[in-house]
């Protein structure tokens, strides 16, 4: 085997070709009106918004900032446009269930007009009522009904009082009522001692006359009231056909406006009847508190007619699209207010609120499906409302089951409406896994990759793409050379030299900053140098940490070495994300190996400071070592391995190569060349597979050595499969152009030992035994030697036993 | 003419408890109060209704429910005492926001002969019917609409009393917005009195004329009942004023004013 060859300078970052980019500037481009890169995505969304069927609502997942929302707005609205507005919607007052007020659906643009239309006509019945009640010849009428009356209680009792005069006795009112006094012959009322000297027979007589007045005066009292409601009906009765005549004409009016609409001729019909039946609310003596209580002049009973609009589609021209920023229960689903007045709480139709879904009834609401779930109540109310297809709004206390008050029940209106939550990938698999009804409410997952293959056409597109933000967002335009720039760290952002981020978010971020740099300067476009400035000054601000670190570095207090060779210390390479910045750190590991059973003791995570990958990683190793060395002796070390000045958790297995190249160097005490730093994960074969964030991993190399000064020895050892992620900085590219600094590529621990120890690693021969002075060699001999002092230690052990 | 304030300072108003009712006194407040007088109230206990309560078998029907129930002395007596000090509360408020001076005297007695004494030096003696059948309803008001105001009927005989009670009606026809109905006799020259009448109570009150059927007609009051009436003034006559109030009185169902 042999050793690579460091990676040429051009392998190191793919340049964009710009001889492909046909334009000086962006505005010479069209905007982009199709989303890039999305084809799946796409794919989904035009399929849930086309199917009709129950269910069929969508979750947009993807990471953050991949312009999830932007483009599910924009597929919605093209979608939008395409259907027929919906109805309007409003609540009137129910005259069967005054707390159920009754949805009324209108056409799109009627509901303003009907509302209008019954506030006018509640201004005119405020005035035309009183007016037709203050007519003279309604007081003359009510008059005379009252007149009849009396006539007809004292006529009664004029007639009695007369057959009780006939009798010789009077008809007297008392404090409480009436009664009957016998009169002596001076026509006064007898006195007791008269009466007493009466004979037995005149004095039964006249308690027997007495007796039977008042049985009739009984029975006439009894008749009062019957005649009294009889008034009543007849007061009734005029009201009635004064109030008709009143209003009969002001509904008609409203009626012929609204013709072509049977729901509101019914309403109306029942409001005539009901102003009708009831008049006497309306009119200004049935209120005497009204002034007190500040409240408007128009009668209290006729604000019951006031129509209260729920969704108005006036104007519009399109499918209403919703988005809501805080969607809570009675964003969503509405709400019935309350208005305090004289220390009470009260309520009616106009305090109904509409919510989102009512809004978006007949089109789409976009919701953000986190900000949903962290609402009370909010997820349970969209799903009941998708589930049951109608919203019906209750007041979250009676949603929450703690109180049962009197409040309004708004009849609930019929839901029909596609709903699009935006989220991230984990929360659309955890709600598939803990929430059955996820699965049946929002069948359709448009998946948003954060990724999109690089090639000629693509970059084409995003340079239209880039010009398209410029424009819309009123930045300068860009030179070529600025897109090119742009889409090479697109292609670094996505971590891999063949494709490219489309995180819209970011890009859009870098747009502006550009924009910010080249004003500075006073340019009209923004170059490429704007480009990198934007870059350059984002890294700066955010990487103090880096700095500190290097610092502790440097000054040795963490300890890195770069020249010079040591057996079982090697360089290995981590990478600490802070979020937005993410940068890499050399960090030594080292080896021992002694005399031992096969123990191989990762510090690590004996002091729990080892994730789990990682750990899978460090006993990856001990089986190599076994499989590889020891097939027919026991493997008898027992080494340890560890990072050392980490006092952190160190998580992943893009460090087991450079463990277990640290650990072959202790076994063979095999110098390595400390001015080469290594990073990859490594298998049971010894096969070096690929890691994360190698590009940070050069760089953070790259970054202490240039600090010490480029040698030409430096350079780091990275998996054979990380080539096509290579999109380093420019100083490390020109660095290793120059031949300051390598990287190389290798696919083997055989490989990356060579290059460590610059021995051969050496094969098997036909016997199966390594070329003498290879690494395999050494190592493999090394494990013998265990072996065997191993062996003679068990039997001086056994010997002593025996005597 | 002689100014009617000069002369007018004495109001009588005699209540009678049956009738339950406070509309004489209320209207005699008020007229005190325009003219400045000093109003009495005359409280009497009907003597009838204690010697009733005597009787063994006595018994009263309750207004509204139409229930006997046995009739005492001591209850009627309660119940006087309660309106006599209804009608005292009454008005000591009319005194304080009236500004008039008022005394409130209590007698038992036979209603009619009680007020006659007690008006002898009165120019106005308010009185009401005491032995109507007149039902009053026990239930409270339901609130009533803005009526107009019911008018002032006055006798008007040509004598110095007519047209001192011609005077205090215009009066209050003109503060009420009222309108005024003379009554004249029935053997009366229309077109004089009607000059008269008209010179006395000036421009601006709509004055409608009537004639007594009879002079000697018993219901004289009953004529005024058919129509609207807040108060019925007639002057004083010479003659019995037990039977001249009596006559008019018969029926009527607003006070009647006797002015001297």
């Amino acid at each position: 085997m042999t050793a690579p060859p460091p990676l040429e300078a051009k392998a190191l970052y793919v340049s964009c070709d710009q001889s492909r980019l046909h334009f000086d500037t962006t505005t010479e481009l069209e905007e982009l009106d199709d989303v890039l890169g999305q084809p799946r995505a796409l794919e989904a969304l035009h399929f849930g918004t086309g199917i009709s069927s129950d269910g069929f609502n969508i979750y947009a997942l993807g990471t953050p900032g991949t312009g999830k929302f932007e483009t599910v707005k924009q597929i919605l609205e093209q979608q939008a446009a395409k259907r027929e507005l919906p109805p309007d919607w409003c609540y009137v007052y129910n005259f069967k269930q005054p707390h159920k007020p009754n949805a009324l659906q209108l056409p799109a643009g009627h509901a303003v007009k009907f509302r209008d239309d019954m506030e006018q006509l509640i201004d005119d019945l405020s005035a035309a009522i009183p007016a037709a009640f203050e007519t003279e010849e309604y007081h003359s009428r009510i008059e005379e009904l009252e007149r009849q009356l009396s006539e007809r209680r004292d006529g009664a009792l004029g007639e009695l009082a007369d057959e009780a005069a006939r009798n010789n006795i009077r008809f007297l009112h008392t404090p409480a009522g009436f009664a009957f006094a016998p009169l002596d012959e001076k026509g006064e009322v007898i006195r007791p001692d008269a009466f007493e000297r009466l004979p037995a027979g005149e004095k039964r007589g006249i308690e027997h006359t007495v007796d039977t007045l008042q049985k009739k005066l009984q029975k006439i009292i009894h008749q009062f009231p019957i005649w009294q409601k009889e008034t009543r009906e007849k007061v009734k009765q005029l009201e009635q056909e004064i109030a008709r005549y009143a209003v009969e004409h002001l509904i008609a009016d409203i009626k012929a406006r609204h013709g072509d609409l049977p729901e509101v001729q019914e309403y109306l019909d029942d409001v005539e009847k009901d102003i009708v039946d009831n008049v006497r609310d309306f009119r200004p003596e049935a209120n005497p508190q009204a002034s007190l209580l500040g409240g408007s002049s128009q009668p209290q009973g006729l604000a019951r007619y006031k129509v209260n609009v729920l969704v108005d589609h006036g104007g519009e021209n399109a499918a209403p699209v919703v988005y809501q920023d805080l969607p809570n229960y009675a964003n969503l689903v509405g709400r019935v207010e309350y208005r305090a007045q004289m220390g009470m709480l009260l309520t009616d139709l106009t305090l109904i609120k509409a919510g989102d879904l009512h809004r978006s009834n007949g089109g789409y609401l976009i919701l953000d499906a986190e900000r949903v779930l962290v609402q009370p109540l909010a997820w349970d109310g969209l799903k009941r409302a998708l589930r049951s297809r109608e919203i019906r709004i209750e007041p979250l206390e009676k949603a929450f089951g703690f109180m049962s008050t009197v409040s309004l029940e708004p009849e609930p209106i019929p839901l029909e409406v596609k709903v699009v939550l935006i989220g991230e990938r984990w929360l659309y698999y955890l709600l598939s896994y803990h929430d059955p009804e996820f699965a049946d409410l929002f069948k359709v997952a448009a998946d948003f990759d954060e990724h999109m293959d690089r090639d000629g056409e693509v970059e084409t597109g995003f340079a239209r793409l880039l010009g398209t933000i410029a424009a819309r967002n009123r930045l300068l335009p860009l030179k070529r050379q600025a897109v090119a720039r742009v889409i090479e760290h697109s292609a670094r952002v996505a971590g891999d030299s063949a494709k490219l981020s489309i995180q819209l978010r970011g890009l859009s971020d870098l747009l502006h900053e550009a924009d910010y740099w080249a004003r500075r300067a006073e340019r009209a476009h923004v170059t490429r140098d704007d480009v990198q400035r934007a870059i350059d000054a984002r890294v700066f601000r955010v990487d103090r940490i880096r700095s500190h670190v290097y610092e502790l570095i440097e000054r040795g207090t963490l300890k890195i070495d770069t020249d010079g060779a040591k057996a079982g210390q090697i360089n290995a390479l981590s990478v600490i994300d802070l979020g937005d910045f993410s940068f890499g750190q050399p960090s030594r590991v080292t080896a021992t190996a002694r005399l031992g059973s096969g123990e191989l003791v990762d510090i690590q995570r004996e002091t729990e400071l080892g994730g789990n990958v990682h750990s899978k990683g460090v006993l990856i190793l001990s089986h190599y070592l076994a499989s590889r060395y020891a097939t027919n002796h026991p493997l008898s070390v027992a080494a340890s391995l560890v990072f050392e000045q980490s006092y952190g958790l160190v998580e992943g297995d893009s460090a087991s190569l450079a463990e277990l190249c640290a650990l072959l160097s202790a076994l063979g005490q095999l110098p390595i060349e400390q001015s080469l730093a290594v990073t990859g994960s490594v298998n049971q074969l010894g096969e070096v597979q690929a890691i994360g964030s190698v590009n940070e991993k050069i760089e953070g190399y790259f970054d202490i050595c240039k600090a010490r000064g480029l040698t030409g020895n430096q350079a780091v050892l990275i998996p054979q499969a990380n080539t096509r992620h290579l999109m380093l900085r420019h100083d490390v590219v020109e660095a290793a152009a120059a031949g300051k600094f390598a990287v190389y590529a290798v696919s083997s621990v055989d490989e990356a030992m060579e290059l460590l120890t610059g021995l051969a690693a050496g094969e098997r021969d036909k016997d199966g035994v390594f070329p003498a002075e290879s690494v395999n060699r050494r190592v493999e001999e090394a494990l013998i030697s265990l072996a065997m002092r191993r062996h003679e230690f068990a039997k001086s052990e056994e010997g002593d036993e025996e005597d | 003419m002689q100014s009617g304030t000069d002369t007018i300072n004495r109001i009588l108003v005699a209540l009678n408890p049956a009738a339950r009712d406070l509309e004489a006194l209320e209207q005699a407040v008020e007229m005190a109060a325009r003219i400045r007088g000093h109003l009495m109230a005359l409280f009497v206990e009907d003597v009838n209704l204690f010697d009733l309560a005597e009787l063994p078998f006595a018994r009263e029907l309750d207004r509204a429910s139409g229930s006997a129930r046995p009739l005492e002395s001591a209850a009627v007596a309660r119940a006087m005492r309660a309106d006599a000090e209804r009608v005292r509360r009454t008005l000591q408020a009319a005194a304080q926001s009236r500004q008039i001076s008022t005394e409130l005297k209590v007698v038992r007695g036979h209603y009619m002969a009680a007020a006659v004494e007690a008006g002898a030096g009165c120019n106005f003696v308010f009185l009401s019917d005491a032995t109507t059948v007149a039902y009053a309803s026990p239930r409270a008001r339901q609130p009533s609409m803005q009526r107009r105001p019911k008018p002032i009927w006055v006798l008007f005989d040509a004598s110095p009393a007519s047209e001192r009670a011609l005077s205090v009606a215009v009066g209050l026809c003109r503060e009420r917005g009222a309108g005024l109905m003379v009554l004249l006799p029935p053997d009366a020259d229309l077109d004089v009195q009607r000059s008269r009448v008209q010179a006395l109570a000036g421009a601006g009150i709509a004055v409608d004329y009537h004639r007594l059927p009879d002079p000697d007609s018993a219901a004289g009051g009953a004529s005024v009942m058919r129509e609207d009436c807040a108060l019925f003034l007639v002057p004083r006559s010479a003659q019995d004023v037990a039977d001249h109030a009596a006559r008019f009185l018969k029926g009527l169902r607003c006070p009647l004013v006797l002015v001297s």
